[in-house]
């Protein structure tokens, strides 16, 4: 069993001498039956309802365009320092609205419960690897 | 087309993953890593050399500065020279590999499922 990997820094990574990796059949075939099972699964069959239900929702869209709007001007104001407690206290009330929306709430829970579950089965596979499957799996982040 | 019901875990999917993580560990770049680690585990001069870097490291976070580049350019004196160890070299060429390896594994989940899998299985943070 593998104990872990190592971290050394970036100086390590060579774009130089970075190799193609191709999945062999028997690994591609083998994800695809993991795959497809996981979206079969109860919870992510009810998250991409939820999902369907919010995005064919018209006012739901618009409360959340209404938001991400908001948001954006507040993240422009707050990097000037020109927001003022009015401004912060109307995208509260919008972002106590979305919270509040039942449309939104079942999807954030449906994407909860079925984001669980992967990380459940990451959590086997790490268990039968011996390295951190989520992690591996996952795109570099900035953050 | 599977359908599973509350239990579908510990039923069926048990198996599916049993042996999704069999065909993993079998393939090329995860034998080619295990080997790799084991040869480093082995090599005594490569342990040392890592344990000099990461003691150096420790005590630059705990006392250094990023602006300090005396200090900087001699954590990096013992990075290289750890870097020049054979067995430390290709433990980190295979991890990149690896780490590849599952990057390309996580997308092909990811198509087949319909969403980012790897942002899935991610711990939920305030970030991002």
């Amino acid at each position: 069993m593998l104990s872990g990997l190592i971290s050394a820094g970036p100086a390590l990574r060579q774009p130089d001498v970075v190799r193609r990796i191709k999945m062999n059949t028997e690994v591609r075939e083998k994800a695809k039956d993991f795959a497809s099972a996981l979206k079969s699964s109860l919870p992510v069959v009810a998250y991409f309802q939820a999902q369907k239900k919010m995005e064919t929702d018209k006012e739901t869209l618009a409360l959340i365009s209404q938001f991400q709007k908001k948001q954006k001007e507040l993240w422009l104001n707050q990097r000037n320092r020109n927001f003022t407690p009015a401004e912060i206290m109307s995208f509260r009330k919008l972002q106590a609205k979305i919270i509040g929306s039942p449309i939104v709430r079942e999807f954030s829970l449906a994407q909860a419960k079925a984001f669980n579950l992967c990380r459940s089965v990451a959590g086997s596979l790490s268990e039968l690897l011996g390295v951190d499957f989520g992690t591996l799996i996952s795109p570099p982040s900035s953050c | 087309m599977l359908t599973l019901e509350s239990n579908w875990l510990e039923e069926r999917l048990d198996k599916i993953i049993k042996e999704f993580a069999q065909a993993i560990a079998e393939c090329p770049e995860f034998l080619a890593f295990e080997k790799a680690q084991k040869k480093l585990e082995e090599a005594q001069k490569a342990q040392s050399l890592i344990k000099e870097y990461g003691d150096k490291q420790q005590l630059f976070h705990m006392f250094g500065n990023s602006s300090d580049s005396q200090a900087q350019a001699e954590l990096n004196k013992y990075r290289e020279k750890m870097l020049a160890c054979p067995q430390i070299r290709d433990y980190f060429q295979k991890q990149d590999d690896l780490t590849r390896f599952f990057q390309e594994l996580g997308k092909f989940i990811s198509d087949v499922v319909g969403f980012d899998f790897g942002r899935a299985c991610a711990p939920p943070t305030g970030c991002c």
